[in-house]
Parts: C-alpha cells; sequence; structure tokens
C-alpha cells in the first residue's frame, strides 16, 4: 500500500543518492517540479545526471543550484520569458557540466524504449546532423541498415534513470497518478526508471479517480514515494489548479545575468525560506497564490 | 438474553414504529450527546427499519434527500456531509414548501424544555425579553410540530427537561395558550411518541397530556416520576418496553453503526 | 454590461449606520465573513439585522456592537454550539431579538423577494413567536375563513451574500458538489442592494460555457468582490472546511466582552483587509490544509 510511503518533501529528497542519474518531468512553462528542484539544492545535492527532455526551468535551477555534473538533453530554451537558460548554459561554457545533445523526439524514443525494457530504440531523427559527430560512435548511437528494409537507421541506446520525479495533479492514497493537460514525455520518463517520486497538489477519495479513469497517467504501481505538497509546482503552472507566475519568472532570468544576482536569487528563495509555504509567503504569499488559480473551465 | 446498550434499545423502540414508505426527517445536532439524540440515533432506527420491517422507509437529513445510509460518513463534518452520496441536494426553500404542505411523514424532534402536553421550548429560560437563558431559537421546531404527520421527540428523561409548562412554546403540542392543537387547526399531527432513557411515552393520557406507553426494564413509575416535573400518567401493569432481538443487535453493530459513531454519547 | 467588481472597502461604503442589512449563509458555512469584518472595521452601527438560520455572521457584528436588533430563525454556531456574543447580548438585554421559525422566516424574505407587503402562514399558531413578534399580526382568510399570521416583509436595504464563483459582471456560479442548506437566493432577491463576495472570479466565458450554474443572475447583483476565503473561519462547501482551530479560539474569545475586544482588535481592527485578517488568523500552509479535493 503506497500510503505508507507518503512522505514530506524534505524525506523524498532525501532519498536522492548523490550521482544518481534522474530523470524530470514537465516542459515549458507546466508542471515541473520546482519545490523538488529548491529542496535538493537546500539538501546540497551533488553529481547528479540529469537525463532531459526540455523541463528547461527545473534543469536550469538544479544546475543553477550546484547540483548537476551531467545533463543529456534535446533543448532547454524559455518558455514564456524568451532566452537562453543562462545558469545551464553558463555551466557548459564554463565546462563544469558534461553534455550530450540529442533531437527531441530522440530522447522521447530513449525513454520508450526504457519504458518498454528494450536495450534500445531506432530512429530516423539526426540522421545527417552535426549533432552525432559529437556523440561517440559505438558507444551513444550506432548506424544500422535496417534487417527488413535496408534502410538506414540511428540505433540509441534506451533510456533508464534511477530515479523520474515527475509532478502531478493529483493521486489517490494508492498513488494512482493522475495528470491533466500536457502529459508531454512523463509517461515514459517515470516507466523508464527504476524508482518513481510524485509531488501531486492533492490527495482525491479514490471515487474521485474513478470518475475519470483516463486521467489516471500512471497506476499506483508505477508510483514509489507521493509527496503531497500545494503550489509545488511554482512558478511553473499546474493545469487546471494554477497558472504559472510570469512575474516570477521575469525575477528569475534576471537574476541568472551575473553570478552575484544568481547569488542573491539562491539566497532569497532556496536557501532562506525554511519550507515550501516560507518560500511562497516569499513569492507573494495568499495574495499572488490566490491570483495564480486557474479558472474552472479554461484550466490556467 | 440478548445483552444491550441504552442507546440500541432506544433505537429500536423507534424503530418498530417506523413504518414502510414513510419519509424521516433529520435535522441537524451538535455534539457528543446532543448529536446521539438528535441525529445518531434517528438514522440508526431509520437504517434498522429499512433493513427490517420497513424496506421503504427513508430520510431526509435537511435538504439531503434519502442519503445512501449503507454509506454513512464515519465523521460528520463538514466536507462529510457535503460529499455523501445521496439522491438529491434540494434548495431549502422547496424543502421547506413541502415541509409544510404535508411531505414529511415523520418529524424527528428533541428539546432542552418538554412539558405535559408536548410544547416545546428551545428559545428561551426565564423571561423572552430578558432571558435567564438565551436558547438557539426556532429553527424548524415548530413546523415539526404543525405539519409532521408525526412527531417523535427523543431526549433524555430529567425534571429540568420535563416541566409543567414550558416557559415559552416554540412548537405546538397538543394544547398550547388555552386552546387545543385541533382549534388551531394544525394539519400535522404533532408529537406522538416521547422516546427518552426510562421509557416510551405517548399523549394519550386524559386531556391529551403525557402518558407512560412502555418502560424500559427495571424502570418503576417512581423513577419515572421523580425525574418528570409535572404528573405522569403511568398506567398499572404498564408493559415493559419492546427488548432488541439478536438480529437487531447484530446489524446495528456489525452493519449500520460498526464504529460507534451514531451511538457513541 | 459593465464590470461590478470592487474592493470591500468601496463596497461596503453601501451599508449606512442605522439600515437593514440580511445577510447569506448557514451557521457556520458560507457567510460573507470578510464583508462582515470591513463592516466592523468601518464602525457601522445601530443595524437590523434579517437572517433566516444565521450563526458566527451575526454574533461578530453583535459582539462588534454594530446591532440593534436581530430577526431570525435561528442564530448559532451549528456544531459548536450556542453563539455567543448573541446570547449574552440578548440575555443582559443589549440588543432586540424576534424570533420566526424557518418557514415564517423565509416567508418574510419571499414577501420582500416578490414585492409584497406581507405573506400568510401557518406555523406560528399557538406558538410564543406569535405573541411577541411585531412583524407577525393573526388574520382571517378572506377564502375559507380560517386563522392565520400575516407575516410582513422583510426587505433589506442591502444584502450580502458569500458566493463560490463569480464573473466581473456580477454572474455568480455554484459548483456541482455543494451544500444545498441555504436560501441565499431568497436572500439576494430580497433586499434593494446586492453585495456578493465570491472565492474566485471566473470568465465571462466560462459562466456562459455551463449557465445552468449560474443561481444568481448579474442583473440582481450591485456589487462583486473578490475575497479568497472569504468565509473563514467558517466553511465554503465545496472549496474549504470551517478552520477548527480559529473556532476554538472565537469561542473562547467570545465569552466575554473584553476577551472578544482583545479578538477583535488583533484580527479586526488591526488587520487592513482580509487578506492581512488571513494571514493573522490562519496563515497560508494552514489555509491550504484546509482545502477539500475537487
Amino acid at each position: 500500500m503506497l500510503n505508507s510511503r507518503i512522505l514530506t518533501i524534505e524525506e523524498a529528497a532525501a532519498g536522492i543518492p548523490d550521482g544518481s542519474v534522474v530523470t524530470v518531468g514537465g516542459f515549458g512553462v507546466f508542471l515541473q517540479p520546482m519545490a523538488m528542484m529548491r529542496e535538493m539544492i537546500r539538501q546540497g545535492k551533488n553529481d547528479i545526471n540529469l537525463l532531459s527532455v526540455g523541463e528547461a526551468y527545473a534543469a536550469d535551477l538544479l544546475v543553477g543550484g550546484g547540483c548537476v555534473r551531467s545533463v543529456t538533453l534535446a533543448s532547454f530554451g524559455f518558455e514564456a520569458v524568451t532566452g537562453r537558460s543562462r545558469n545551464f548554459c553558463k555551466a557548459v561554457e564554463q565546462g563544469k557540466v558534461e553534455v550530450e545533445d540529442y533531437s527531441h523526439f530522440s530522447m522521447a524514443s530513449r525513454f520508450l524504449a526504457g519504458a518498454m525494457g528494450l536495450p534500445f530504440t531506432a530512429v530516423h531523427s539526426m540522421r545527417g546532423s552535426d549533432l552525432l559527430d559529437h556523440l561517440p560512435e559505438g558507444k551513444k548511437y550506432v548506424k544500422m541498415d535496417c534487417p527488413f528494409s535496408g534502410e538506414e537507421v540511428i540505433l540509441l541506446p534506451a533510456a533508464k534513470p534511477d530515479i523520474a520525479i515527475i509532478q502531478a495533479q493529483r493521486a489517490d492514497m494508492d498513488g494512482n497518478l493522475q495528470v491533466m493537460g500536457p502529459t508531454i514525455c512523463i509517461e515514459e520518463q517515470a516507466r523508464a526508471a527504476k524508482r518513481v517520486i510524485a509531488i501531486v497538489e492533492e490527495i482525491v477519495p479514490r471515487s474521485v479517480i474513478q470518475a475519470n479513469p483516463t486521467a489516471t497517467l500512471l497506476p499506483s504501481f508505477f508510483v514509489d514515494t507521493l509527496v503531497v505538497l500545494p503550489y509545488s509546482a511554482h512558478p511553473m503552472a499546474s493545469y487546471g489548479y494554477y497558472d504559472y507566475d510570469l512575474e516570477h519568472l521575469y525575477t528569475y532570468t534576471n537574476s541568472s545575468k551575473t553570478p552575484e544576482s544568481w547569488k542573491g536569487y539562491l539566497d532569497e528563495y532556496v536557501y532562506a525560506p525554511k519550507d515550501h509555504y516560507e518560500y511562497l509567503e516569499q513569492v507573494g504569499g495568499l495574495r499572488k497564490i490566490m491570483q495564480l488559480r486557474a479558472d474552472p473551465l479554461l484550466g490556467y | 438474553m440478548t445483552e444491550y446498550t441504552l442507546n440500541e434499545l432506544m433505537a429500536v423502540n423507534v424503530a418498530r414504529q417506523l413504518h414502510d414508505d414513510e419519509m424521516g426527517f433529520i435535522g441537524v445536532g451538535t455534539g457528543g450527546r446532543a448529536f446521539t439524540v438528535a441525529v445518531g440515533l434517528p438514522i440508526v432506527a431509520a437504517r434498522l427499519a429499512q433493513l427490517t420491517h420497513a424496506p421503504n422507509f427513508t430520510i431526509q437529513i435537511g435538504t439531503i434527500i434519502s442519503p445512501d445510509l449503507e454509506n454513512i460518513p464515519k465523521v460528520f463534518t463538514e466536507n462529510h456531509i457535503t460529499t455523501w452520496p445521496t439522491m438529491a441536494r434540494v434548495r431549502a426553500d422547496d424543502n421547506l414548501d413541502m415541509f409544510v404542505k404535508g411531505k414529511v411523514d415523520v418529524g424527528f424532534v428533541s428539546g432542552p424544555q418538554i412539558d405535559q402536553y408536548g410544547n416545546i421550548n428551545i428559545t428561551v429560560i426565564g423571561d423572552y425579553k430578558k432571558p435567564k437563558v438565551r436558547l438557539v431559537g426556532c429553527l424548524a421546531l415548530p413546523e415539526h410540530l404543525a405539519f409532521a404527520r408525526r412527531a417523535f421527540v427523543i431526549t433524555d428523561h430529567n425534571a429540568r427537561t420535563f416541566v409543567e409548562n414550558v416557559h415559552f412554546v416554540t412548537g405546538v403540542g397538543w394544547q398550547a395558550n388555552g386552546k387545543s392543537r385541533e382549534e388551531y387547526n394544525l394539519p400535522g399531527g404533532g408529537p406522538v411518541y416521547v422516546f427518552t432513557d426510562l421509557g416510551v411515552f405517548d399523549f394519550n393520557g386524559e386531556g391529551h397530556r403525557m402518558q407512560a406507553l412502555t418502560l424500559h426494564p427495571g424502570v418503576t413509575p417512581d423513577m419515572v416520576q421523580e425525574k418528570t416535573g409535572f404528573p405522569v400518567i403511568i398506567p398499572p401493569n404498564v408493559p415493559t418496553s419492546i427488548l432488541p432481538t439478536e438480529e437487531e443487535i447484530e446489524l446495528i453493530r456489525t452493519k449500520i453503526d460498526p464504529e460507534n459513531i451514531l451511538l457513541k454519547y | 454590461m459593465r464590470n461590478k467588481v470592487i474592493s470591500a472597502t468601496e463596497a461596503v461604503k453601501a451599508i449606512k449606520s442605522g439600515s437593514t442589512l440580511t445577510i447569506g449563509g448557514n451557521t457556520i458555512r458560507r457567510h460573507p465573513l470578510g464583508l462582515v469584518r470591513e463592516i466592523i472595521r468601518q464602525e457601522i452601527k445601530d443595524l437590523t439585522i434579517y437572517v433566516w438560520v444565521a450563526g458566527i455572521d451575526v454574533d461578530l457584528l453583535v459582539g462588534a456592537g454594530c446591532v440593534r436588533r436581530v430577526e431570525a430563525a435561528y442564530v448559532g454556531m451549528g456544531p459548536l454550539g450556542f453563539a455567543p456574543n448573541v446570547r449574552r447580548a440578548v440575555q443582559e438585554g443589549r440588543i432586540e431579538y424576534e424570533d420566526f421559525s424557518e418557514t415564517s422566516m423565509l416567508a418574510r424574505l419571499r414577501a420582500a423577494g416578490m414585492g409584497l407587503p406581507y405573506l400568510p402562514t401557518k406555523v406560528l399558531l399557538g406558538t410564543g413567536m406569535a405573541q411577541y413578534a411585531t412583524h407577525a399580526k393573526p388574520v382571517t382568510c378572506p377564502f375559507t375563513g380560517e386563522q392565520l399570521y400575516a407575516v410582513s416583509a422583510a426587505k433589506a436595504d442591502v444584502a450580502i451574500l458569500h458566493g463560490y464563483y463569480g464573473d466581473v459582471h456580477g454572474n455568480i456560479q455554484w459548483p456541482m458538489v455543494r451544500n444545498t442548506d441555504d436560501i441565499d437566493p431568497v436572500i439576494a432577491k430580497s433586499a434593494d442592494h446586492v453585495i456578493f463576495s465570491v472565492e474566485q472570479l471566473i470568465d465571462p466565458k466560462t459562466v456562459m460555457s455551463n449557465p445552468t450554474m449560474t443561481y444568481i443572475p448579474h442583473n440582481w447583483v450591485n456589487a462583486v468582490v473578490e475575497m479568497p476565503y472569504g468565509a473563514h473561519p467558517g466553511t465554503c462547501d465545496g472549496i474549504y472546511d470551517p478552520d477548527s482551530r480559529h473556532l476554538e479560539e472565537y469561542m473562547e474569545a467570545a465569552k466575554s466582552d473584553d476577551t472578544f475586544k482583545a479578538y477583535l482588535d488583533k484580527y479586526v481592527f488591526g488587520t487592513k483587509d482580509d487578506f492581512e485578517y488571513l494571514e493573522q488568523a490562519a496563515g497560508l500552509a494552514h489555509l491550504l490544509s484546509l482545502r477539500v479535493s475537487h
């Protein structure tokens, strides 16, 4: 039964060993486990290897917090607030973080292979692209002639993270997890991982889950740890619950311009608040989070 | 000999008086014993009747029409009541209209003062304008006694409750301010039974005064009189109250109130 | 159709001392307590209150000395027992109180909403309420000759209510899952000027996608105030549970005039708006923990 494994965010983060291979769900302005990223930074995590798709804000924050050794990604551009994910880019430019680039579909496909328990996947993506020039052939990809059709395909190794950190809307006490709005690669990322930590806004009765079965993205046996924490995606959006906090995204990206301002951001929003609720007070408190509430029809 | 608690004895006696195809109206209660007599006990009685001799008996708890008695909330707090599965949740004004029109067959009532004619006071102790104790007001108690086909009173038996004359007539019993129920032309049946921890009473005594119908085992007429503030009519050879059967106790303890929430206090 | 959204401070200016006020909600559920606190802050006095089954709303106003007279079917704190300030004020003769049963008070509010001077009722026959009420008079039915009571219309200058969702035009919607034990639509119809506080402002398109959920159309409403947790410390059914922790503090404070004055100084006079009140009285983490699942 999962309900014995409902942990606080502090406990869940404590269970992530340094050096883990981690994948984080979400994309663009949606559904990234930002509170978990903040907690990981607070706990001083080191040498995390990120297997990513496009969860730019989460990855940028974790890299900015000094927790990351390597990133395998498809794309990290900031939505809503245009521009580069500065913390990530600088870390790569300064040689602090190793990077491996794949195309978007390639990463999705690698996770799918991992989810299916297969050792590799086949794609047409990246053929003729410079991306392949930077991935060691034989280790990170193999060019092969299809044994059936004879056409050239690219084989990529399955993505098999140790831990998937998934931000979702709600679950029941057993961990049947429902995600609303764009699900992106969340399902594949979670199923490919050895262990899943899911962070939700609320626990709902089983009858609510049963009334909406198609929203159940991950049945309970895919969820190992459940954390219940309202507004834990902030400043990202949680569809059906709250919109993204544009004002805070500007604060974030502006502060990542210089090392001093970035340190200031971390001090104010990550290290000073003793918990997630104090963080919410810092970003505007009750007034702000009430403003961010989603319209019941529009979902944002 | 089936072993039973006092609450179970009272619940069974209430249940036996409920008829098939009737609708009972249960109000709200505060906590502790007040909850038990106003809400918990009537719910148990209703469900027991449903499971035994009156399968079509149903209840409304205020505006909650026919809640699922297979799924009684474990806690009677706000959200549990709001989400209790039920057939209908009607608007309160529509609900009250139907009450006045005569749609309530059994009204369950209680109150801090009841007199020998079944008048009930939940408004003031003492003078109306400057009361010694200001009570809750009226709620729908007047409606219960004026319009329900039968009103069932459930309360504990003591001389503070059972007074000769209520200080204020919130709900009219059989005679109030010198006039009879018939003279007021109230459409409902008025209070027909009073269920207490000492026995079951009705108002078939002379002049429609309160009279013992049955006394619980071990209860003597003297014990009743001591706890009543007016002369209670107790017929000679008054029968003992209906005793619960093994089946009824089994139903209460395993099916209806297995976690002892409704009959706890 | 204009934008009717204003602040609580602005909205409450429509309520004058000495006027009549009717309030929505039931015991500890969905009262416009944010607006009530603003009435207290603006030191409005001598109000005559028409309510049906009321609770902490009236208890707060009576405890703050804003009330001259109450006409009601019930004022109490539901599961928590008696309304402490009201009880004390009546026992000490400091306010006038006129009792009506649920259907007779409903009749009075309905008469007002129907533009009638009174409605007849049977329920008061033989009761103490009939003896003492100034707003109930015995009448004979002109058709059947039976004895009835006429109860006068309870027409308030202003109605204040708390709704679930509303748009800028004043359309008020309820959710699928709610507690229906209130007569808010009747109360809204009864008064001349209607102010709704709402938990959340929603898009007019959202309202139009689900028009049967509009229980109060915009043409009945004069002002809308967005007040999340505006029923605190009571419950807003389907959205958050009552704040038992604060209610316990309230019940303790309301035991005497002195302790209640201290409560008001801290939570009402000491806060400039309802957000400040909520931060003082509950705090963000606690408020979020009161939410009930969708």
